[in-house]
């Protein structure tokens, strides 16, 4: 597995102090370690993992790599990342968008998830830093994609051990991102794609509901929405501008209290 | 008495490894001045002490030259000292590191190989630590994770035999090993007790007690015949160290199971093969790897001081052709391992077979599984290098 990263996310401490443990405790030989350029926040990191029944030994990079890990597509390049990705392998890409890799569906699994979103939800990272950590969610996301290869599987006590042994904060936070991430990494599919193109030409159009009473008001849907299409009214509550809205789904995915809901 | 440390199978980097290894010798002193790639040894120490789960006396010192100061003073008093360096560092050590060695005081440097500059870089090859090859201090090579917490250990019990008394180096790739997590068996204390006893003091080297009327002076000037004699002690303390290699390795053996053969070798493959390829350090598990299915001998030197000759005399066997690859380059063009079993075999030849030599790997250069089949087809199709020295990557 090949992952790449920017200096802050945790991709380090993500590979070899949360997925080796967890890897090793499910029964498989495990190595791992990153490669560092320019050593500080914000330059390319990139990690390399390799796991299976038989000891390893090699010390090299990994050029052919069975799933590759992109913790940010927008400052770093997809088509360098995903070189030598074999054919048919696993790409899990963090993004709020899923639907503009529906392209690279055709010579690989592309999974998503939204990393930065879950993190915050569970109070991890600062919402104005770039550079944010959002190891956690991609750590439980990373899981999930291996776990039909691995020997016995994670009990949640482990997961919450080996976090307590990486973490020196945040323990119970980083647990439920990592949990959370688990769950909401998602393949996508060009056939999604080609229902919604029907769905679209039969003109059901989808609609969003208002936010309800649920609201807590955590404006996660208003710095999410690509389209500005939320906005707040004087007494601070929150309007979906129907006009605007794409109806792309992001509000109702990240809403941590499903105060939105997306109407067939 | 430090026993609050975890032991058993657990997931650690190279540089942690060390500093595990540092925490079961039960140091007395450790100095710190951390460099990247070896800052992890220093943090960890720094951490297992200011959490008492070792007892060692952990010091921030001001330099790399402060921190084998330090060493050497608490050598002297008879204490065990550890510190970890890498490239620059270890070069900024020479001065006291020189005198440590012809002062004979057992102490152990981790050196976490990094390409010594000029130009600039963080990445590994191995020109920094060869360079002492001149020293009178055995080196150690590792090729995992779990050999660098072994020869740590091996590394004081090698470095305080009484009749040895030289600082030992240990060597570990920046990066390929030091930020590699691997799996790593944590011995547990009371069996590296048996393994490494507490250090015994060296009679000539028992200092005074405080405020003993007495004053003695432990390294002055001397006459040419001392100094001579000096020298010569040097020299068998190395033959000595040659000697108490395979010894270690039983003990370690007989105590922990785990069989590294005689000490200075790890070879693996085909053991009737024509083909040997020598290496040292962290690639040899990739040429493994990569000439796993071909009929070639791998042999990993462990040990590059005191050098092997005997012991890769007999891995070579009568094999036809000696492939060398070195991450170290001489003013001569050539390797240093290379260059050492041309000196050793006499001109060109080694035990009557051809010396194919390969240099690479600076500043942190990759080698691929690929490579090193290249190199081999190369080599055995005979349009490849006889006798000189070619650069991986290029082609044959």
């Amino acid at each position: 597995m090949r992952l790449h990263g920017l200096g802050g996310q945790g991709l380090k401490s993500m590979t070899q102090d949360i997925l080796a443990p967890l890897i090793s405790k499910a029964g498989l030989e495990v190595q791992a370690f990153p490669f560092f350029g320019g050593e500080r926040r914000g330059a390319l990191v990139s990690g390399y993992l390799r796991c299976g029944e038989k000891k390893i030994t090699t010390h090299s990079f990994i050029s052919n790599p069975d799933m590759v890990v992109i913790f940010d597509h927008e400052r770093i390049s997809i088509t360098k990342a995903l070189e030598g990705l074999k054919p048919g392998g696993i790409a899990l890409i963090n993004t709020v968008f899923p639907n503009q890799f529906l392209g690279l569906t055709r010579d690989w699994q592309i999974y998503t998830l939204n990393a930065r979103a879950i993190s915050l939800m569970h109070g991890i990272g600062n919402p104005e830093d770039p550079y944010m950590v959002i190891n956690s969610a991609m750590a439980g996301a990373v899981l999930k994609l291996l776990e039909p290869i691995f020997k016995s599987q994670l009990s949640d006590n482990t997961i919450k051990a080996v976090l307590n042994n990486a973490l020196s904060q945040k323990i119970l936070e980083n647990y439920a991102a990592l949990l959370e991430g688990k769950k909401t990494v998602v393949k996508i599919m060009a056939d999604a794609s080609a229902m919604w193109q029907w769905l679209l030409k039969r003109r059901i159009i989808p609609h969003l509901t208002q936010p309800d009473e649920h609201c807590t008001k955590c404006n996660l849907c208003y710095l999410f929405c690509p389209k500005r299409a939320i906005e707040t009214t004087a007494d601070g509550a929150y309007i979906i501008d129907e006009e605007k809205c794409n109806y792309c789904g992001i509000c109702v995915t990240l809403c941590p209290c499903h105060a939105i809901v997306m109407v067939t | 008495m430090n026993n609050k440390l975890a032991c058993g199978k657990t997931i650690l980097t190279g540089n942690k490894a060390a500093a595990y290894g540092f925490a079961l010798a039960e140091l007395d002193v450790f100095g710190g001045y951390p460099i990247t790639p070896s800052t992890e040894i220093t943090e960890e120490m720094a951490l297992l002490a200011s959490r008492e789960i070792i007892s060692t006396t952990y010091r921030n010192t001001d330099s790399e030259l402060a921190s084998m100061a330090l060493g050497i003073g608490v050598a002297t008093a008879g204490g065990r000292y550890g510190t970890a360096t890498s490239s620059q560092g270890l070069a900024l050590m020479f001065e006291l590191l020189h005198w440590a060695t012809t002062a004979q005081l057992p102490l152990v440097i981790v050196n976490t190989n990094r390409s010594l500059g000029a130009p600039w870089s963080i990445h590994p090859d191995q020109t920094d630590s060869l360079l002492f090859r001149d020293l009178f201090m055995p080196q150690i090579y590792c090729t995992s994770a779990q050999e660098t917490l072994d020869m740590v250990l091996w590394a004081y019990r090698l470095s305080e035999d009484p009749q040895v008394n030289l600082p030992v180096l240990v060597c570990l790739d920046g990066f390929m090993l030091s930020h590699t997590a691997e799996t790593v068996v944590i011995p547990a204390q009371e069996l590296v007790r048996k393994f490494l006893p507490e250090k015994r003091f060296r009679k000539d080297l028992i200092l005074p007690e405080f405020g003993d009327k007495k004053i003695i002076n432990l390294q002055c000037p001397y006459n040419w015949e001392e100094h001579s004699r000096r020298k010569r002690a040097l020299v068998s303390a190395m033959q000595s160290a040659y000697n108490a290699i395979p010894e270690i390795a039983g003990d370690w053996f007989n105590i922990f199971g785990k069989d590294y053969d005689n000490g200075f070798l790890k070879i693996s493959g085909d053991p009737n093969a024509k083909v040997v390829v020598i290496s040292m350090g962290a690639i040899i598990g990739t040429i493994e790897e990569a000439l796993a299915e071909k009929p070639v001998k791998v042999i990993g030197l462990r040990f590059f001081r005191p050098f092997p000759e005997k012991e890769l005399r007999n891995a070579i066997g009568n094999a036809s052709k000696i492939i060398v690859i070195d991450r170290s380059i001489l003013p001569n063009g050539h390797g240093v391992i290379a260059d050492e079993l041309r000196l050793a075999g006499g001109a060109c030849g080694y035990n009557g077979a051809d010396i194919h030599s390969f240099v690479g790997g600076f500043g942190g250069q990759n080698f691929s599984e690929e490579n090193f089949l290249n190199m081999l087809s190369a080599v055995l199709s005979e349009i490849g290098p006889l006798k000189k020295t070619y650069w991986m990557g290029d082609a044959p």
